[in-house]
């Protein structure tokens, strides 16, 4: 029993007092909270009032709407139902965030509510617009009980779509482009950063380093190896996109053709039932409504797909080789995997603060946080692929060529630095790394 | 060939190297040796210019060593290495293309070592799967390739079995005949007794001895004699009762050999003059300190100074 007391007594000594295990459990919880946290802070950058006009064509709305006003929406039907260029005019000078128009006919088809805002007001604000004014067109086909048939109530009951006049994109397809773009980033920097790293840690554990720094310089080594690694991934960003394109139109043609189908099901059913008849032109009409939006959608992802395919890899190549010059000099700073944690930690932080930014930027893509997440080189190169698509780039185009400045200019001071960690570190073996050596090391003179 | 003047290397307040320099002839093998952590590690990376020095100046034939040397420059560190997953040929290729061979060059040359070596079936197999002898002859291979007219060697016999020691020797000595000129650092003192005809001893980042090995063995001569006879060992060591030490004798009832140490004031004629008449002597040789003993004896010496 002494025995194992030993071993315990070692194996858990061995551990806790490891400068990763202090860090781990410093940061862990700050890192599990961060998670959390950043939501909030996303949502409370954008805690403003905002302020919605109510424009009401259909005349049934307008005098309910102040009953769902909260802290963040508040509703008003200052302007009447005038021409849109005058209201438009009104708007521009006024505090409002935004106008909503409300169709006439919004009470039996709800398609058209169209929003004209300044500043994108937000998910969240959207989101509440759309479930009040479903909740009022519920309680209207209430108030209507037997008058109604049931064709006309199941149009009464479908989901509100809203419309955004001065952006061309919906909502929905921004938020995926934007994520998706943002966690693809952070893939494949941390994928490819910590190749990176495995590779300097490969050839100086190897001691292969020194027979081939007897040939090239460190720096053309480790350039040539971020470099290579580089071109990897962007090879792989090429072939994800193209796969990415084949799927999307093979999946276009499948929807499509799925959801004719899928009408045609519905209507058999319906009319075996004998509870309702449909015209042909109506079956038509079904038909293609989930074609057109799906082709919407497809124009949407079209017009975003320059502005994207453009950033990402300026990004990308930014992004990692800003990452990537810290891997190496951790690859070269350490004799072991195990090594590599104490480093490995804070490195990864920004990137993972990154991506919980990132995902959930939607909420409010032009809040202080994106802005400046989108403009901090740590961050920036996730999060403003995640911001681009809710940006309009004929004014907000400066945001974007500062980011790339930042990004660049930071990559060239950190590579320097990591190159200095690099020359010195890959020639020392058996020495325990410490923040402390790195330090020394970077006085060093090569 | 190659001058080292007066270089100093620092790494951070820790000094590795303090005014060293070394003249290394052409077509000479050339012995550095010292304990560890002495300096030699970090003298040949300055030669090879993986590091360079805080001060002093490094010459090649007479110019200042600059990056373009290193296509002449061939090494092999102390510590072995390849890329663990790549394929023998693969990485033989790659290697030698970074010494400035081009691609068909490289290959020539490869298959006729490979063929020397008798390994042409290693070609396609990969390096993790070969043993530590086996990589070592690939290490050698890469590091020769390019025929350069500088090799430097650090511990090249460490790893090999003796037959695969004995042929990178001969494959050594046969560089140097073909115009090569050779350092090598070395614990192993009677490959440099064997293969050196200078040295240079490095102790705590200075030089503290430098020459000839022949030179040196004579400066560090002990007069010591070796002497085999037949006879009596109590008249032997009668006959040297004063004027001579005997260090040590094995032998049983009557043939023996003994080692002399003479005093300052005698010769090898005194000793022969004083035993003649006591035994039948049968050979003398004189025993020429060993480089091992001349390595402890010095830097013992340093240590007791400091």
């Amino acid at each position: 029993m002494s025995k194992i007391k030993l071993i315990i007594g070692r194996e858990y000594w061995t551990r806790v007092r490891k400068p990763s295990f202090i860090i781990m459990s410093v940061l862990g919880p700050l890192l599990i909270a961060s998670t959390f946290i950043i939501p909030l802070l996303i949502k409370a950058s954008n805690f403003k009032t905002m302020y919605v006009q109510v424009v009401d064509y259909s005349h049934v709305i307008h005098q309910n709407m102040r009953y769902y006003n909260s802290d963040h929406v508040v509703y008003l039907t200052d302007y009447a139902d005038g021409e849109f260029n005058k209201i438009a005019d009104k708007f521009q000078h006024s505090d409002d965030t935004a106008v909503v128009f409300i169709p006439a006919h919004f009470m039996s088809i709800p398609n058209d509510v169209t929003i004209f805002h300044k500043d994108h007001p937000g998910i969240n604000t959207i989101t509440k617009l759309k479930k009040d004014l479903q909740d009022i067109r519920v309680k209207y086909a209430v108030k209507q009980g037997s008058n109604i048939n049931l064709v006309e109530l199941d149009k009464m009951l479908q989901k509100v779509d809203v419309k955004f006049y001065n952006e061309g994109t919906a909502l929905e397809v921004k938020i995926f482009l934007g994520v998706a773009a943002g966690i693809l980033m952070y893939i494949l920097i941390m994928l490819y950063g910590v190749q990176v790293m495995r590779g300097v840690m490969e050839e100086k554990t190897n001691r292969i380093v020194e027979v081939i720094i007897s040939s090239v310089k460190p720096l053309q080594l480790l350039y040539g190896k971020i470099i290579g690694i580089a071109l990897t991934g962007l090879t792989q960003f090429i072939i994800l996109i193209s796969l990415l394109l084949i799927l999307i139109t093979s999946a276009k043609s499948l929807f499509v053709q799925n959801s004719v189908e899928k009408a045609h099901q519905q209507i058999t059913a319906l009319q075996t039932q004998g509870q309702v008849t449909m015209t042909n032109d109506e079956t038509e009409q079904k038909q293609s409504v989930s074609e057109e939006e799906l082709t919407q959608y497809m124009a949407d992802l079209g017009a975003l797909a320059p502005r994207m395919l453009l950033c990402f890899p300026l990004f990308f190549i930014g992004g990692y080789l800003l990452y990537s010059s810290f891997y190496a000099a951790i690859g070269a700073a350490v004799d072991s995997e195990t090594e590599t944690q104490q480093f490995v930690l804070p490195v990864t932080i920004p990137i993972i603060a990154g991506i919980l930014i990132a995902t959930n930027l939607f909420e409010n893509p032009n809040g202080d946080l994106a802005f400046w997440t989108s403009l901090i080189p740590l961050t920036s190169p996730i999060v403003m692929l995640a911001r681009l698509p809710f940006m309009d780039l004929s004014t907000q185009w400066w945001e974007v060529l500062l980011a790339i400045v930042l990004l660049y200019a930071t990559f060239i001071f950190t590579t320097k630095l990591a190159a200095k960690i690099y020359r010195t570190g890959i020639l020392m073996y058996g020495q325990k790394a410490s923040y402390r050596s790195i330090i020394k090391w970077l006085r060093y003179k090569n | 060939m190659l001058k080292v003047d007066n270089i100093d290397k620092f790494y951070g307040d820790y000094q590795a190297l303090s005014n060293v320099s070394i003249f290394i002839p052409e077509k000479c093998i050339y012995g550095l040796l010292g304990p560890n952590g002495a300096g030699k590690t970090s003298l040949l990376r300055i030669i090879n210019q993986i590091t360079a020095p805080d001060s002093g100046t490094i010459t090649l034939h007479g110019q200042p060593l600059e990056r373009k040397h290193c296509d002449i420059i061939g090494y092999l560190p102390e510590e072995r290495g390849l890329y663990r997953k790549m394929k023998v040929g693969e990485q033989a290729m790659y290697l030698a293309q970074l010494k400035g061979l081009d691609k068909a060059e490289a290959k020539k040359r490869l298959l006729r070592w490979f063929d020397k070596f008798e390994i042409t079936s290693w070609w396609n197999r990969k390096v993790e799967d070969l043993s530590k002898g086996m990589q070592q002859k690939i290490q050698f291979i890469v590091t020769v390739i390019h025929e350069p007219k500088l090799l430097i060697l650090d511990e090249p016999f460490s790893g090999f079995d003796p037959i695969n020691a004995e042929l990178i020797k001969n494959e050594i000595l046969q560089l140097r005949k073909e115009g090569a000129t050779i350092i090598f650092s070395t614990h192993n003192m009677k490959s440099v007794e064997e293969m050196c005809d200078k040295i240079a001893l490095i102790h705590r980042s200075k030089k503290i001895l430098e020459g000839k090995v022949e030179t040196i063995k004579n400066k560090y001569r002990a007069d010591l004699y070796e002497i085999a006879f037949e006879g009596n060992m109590i008249s032997f060591t009668t006959a040297l009762w004063a004027g001579y030490t005997l260090v040590k004798h094995e032998g049983e009832k009557t043939s023996f050999k003994a080692t002399i140490k003479c005093d300052s004031n005698q010769s090898i004629n005194d000793l022969l003059a004083a035993l003649l008449p006591a035994v039948k002597i049968k050979s003398v040789i004189e025993v020429l300190p060993s480089m091992n003993d001349i390595f402890i004896q010095k830097v013992r010496e340093i240590n007791e100074q400091n």
